[in-house]
């Protein structure tokens, strides 16, 4: 009987091959000296797992500067330099650097806070916008009513005219018949 | 998906992405990984501050190195080796210093928070590279091939240090 003392870590992690691994818990089984390893070896990883994973207090956040790119005068003067660095056969094999800002974000605190309801507030704008309608209809309806109270003034005033016209005519024509008849009566 | 598993697929795209110059990018990987990096290094060094600007300084390292990254798809292996070279040299500048103890034993029935701070106390117990080994298989889930990677150690190595690691924490936390 093979005892598995040096197989232990991996028969908990389960890192054994699937043979290896099937001969261990046979032999587990039947070993109380192996079976009481595994079992401290456990307890103290489940002791070890108790403790919650830890959270970074702040996240990290890389800006990176942007390359500038080549002015007007930069592009005509880059390929006279360039012909000048071959003819005098220097090479710079300089490294291209990218600057790093660094910038630390802070975590946003995600824990919606409860506002109070100013209800107040909210009868006080409601009042007001109520007044401002009330306000306009009233309005609207006064110079509505004022453009009819012109119209029938006009239309009272054309009838006065045709009344008094007619009560002319009429006594003109009263008169007329007056005559006529005065003219026209043999016994006068 | 636990921290510390691989992502080779999308980890690949994003790297490949950023040496073609969307240097932008590297900011998906660094949201992809904080977490994970910055829980190992506050495990291994044991001050929260600290751990953060440690973990600023192992992203800005992997970032300016990335072109020197031969494989890939190997890339939080990679991250995690870089992890490991920073927090060492913290602990090598930091050797011979003494800490103050901030929390006393507590007893009786634990909170996540004591777990926490018990388990975070007794790795800090236990010796670099033995701390590093639980740290990398308890909490990051790595396999004991990238940890060998990560150190520069045989897997036999590996294995006979979270063994003694364990030991030591077991006697600690019962």
């Amino acid at each position: 009987m093979t005892h598995i003392t040096d197989k232990i870590a991996d028969f908990v992690f389960q890192e054994l091959p699937p043979q290896e691994l099937s001969q261990a818990e046979e032999h587990i089984g039947k070993c109380s000296a192996c079976r009481k390893q595994v079992e401290e070896f456990q307890a103290t990883l489940s002791m070890l797992k108790a403790s919650p994973d830890i959270e970074p207090p702040r996240k990290i956040c890389f800006e990176f500067e942007k390359p500038r790119a080549a002015s007007w005068l930069w592009r005509w003067v880059a390929p006279m330099a360039a012909s000048a660095a071959v003819a005098l056969a220097v090479v710079s094999f300089a490294p291209r650097q990218v600057r790093i800002v660094e910038r630390v974000v802070e975590q946003p605190v995600t824990q919606p806070t409860a506002q109070p309801i100013d209800y107040q507030r909210i009868i006080n704008e409601l009042r007001t916008s109520e007044q401002v309608w009330l306000e306009n209809e009233l309005q609207k309806r006064d110079a509505s009513q004022g453009k009819d109270v012109q119209r029938l003034r006009g239309e009272l005033a054309a009838l006065d005219f045709y009344q008094h016209r007619l009560q002319r005519e009429t006594w003109e024509n009263a008169r007329d018949v007056q005559l006529l008849a005065a003219k026209t009566d043999p016994g006068k | 998906m636990k921290p510390g598993r691989l992502k080779p697929l999308d980890d690949r795209k994003i790297v490949e992405r950023v040496l073609k110059g969307d240097t932008e990018a590297f900011n998906l990987l660094v949201r992809q990984w904080e977490k994970p990096i910055y829980s190992f290094i506050v495990r291994m060094i044991g001050d929260r501050d600290e751990a953060m600007d440690l973990c600023q300084e192992a992203f800005m390292k992997a970032y300016r190195e990335l072109g020197t990254l031969k494989d890939l798809d190997r890339f939080s292996s990679w991250l995690y080796r870089i992890a490991h070279n920073t927090c060492f040299s913290k602990l090598r500048k930091d050797q011979g210093k003494t800490f103050v103890e901030l929390e006393p034993e507590s007893h009786g029935s634990r909170t996540p928070i004591d777990s926490r701070l018990a388990v975070e106390k007794a790795l800090q117990h236990l010796p670099d590279d033995q701390r590093e080994v639980v740290v990398l298989k308890v909490f990051q889930s790595l396999k004991f091939e990238e940890i060998a990677a990560i150190q520069g150690a045989p897997v036999s190595t590996v294995k006979s240090r979270l063994y003694m690691g364990f030991e030591k924490l077991r006697s600690i936390l019962s």
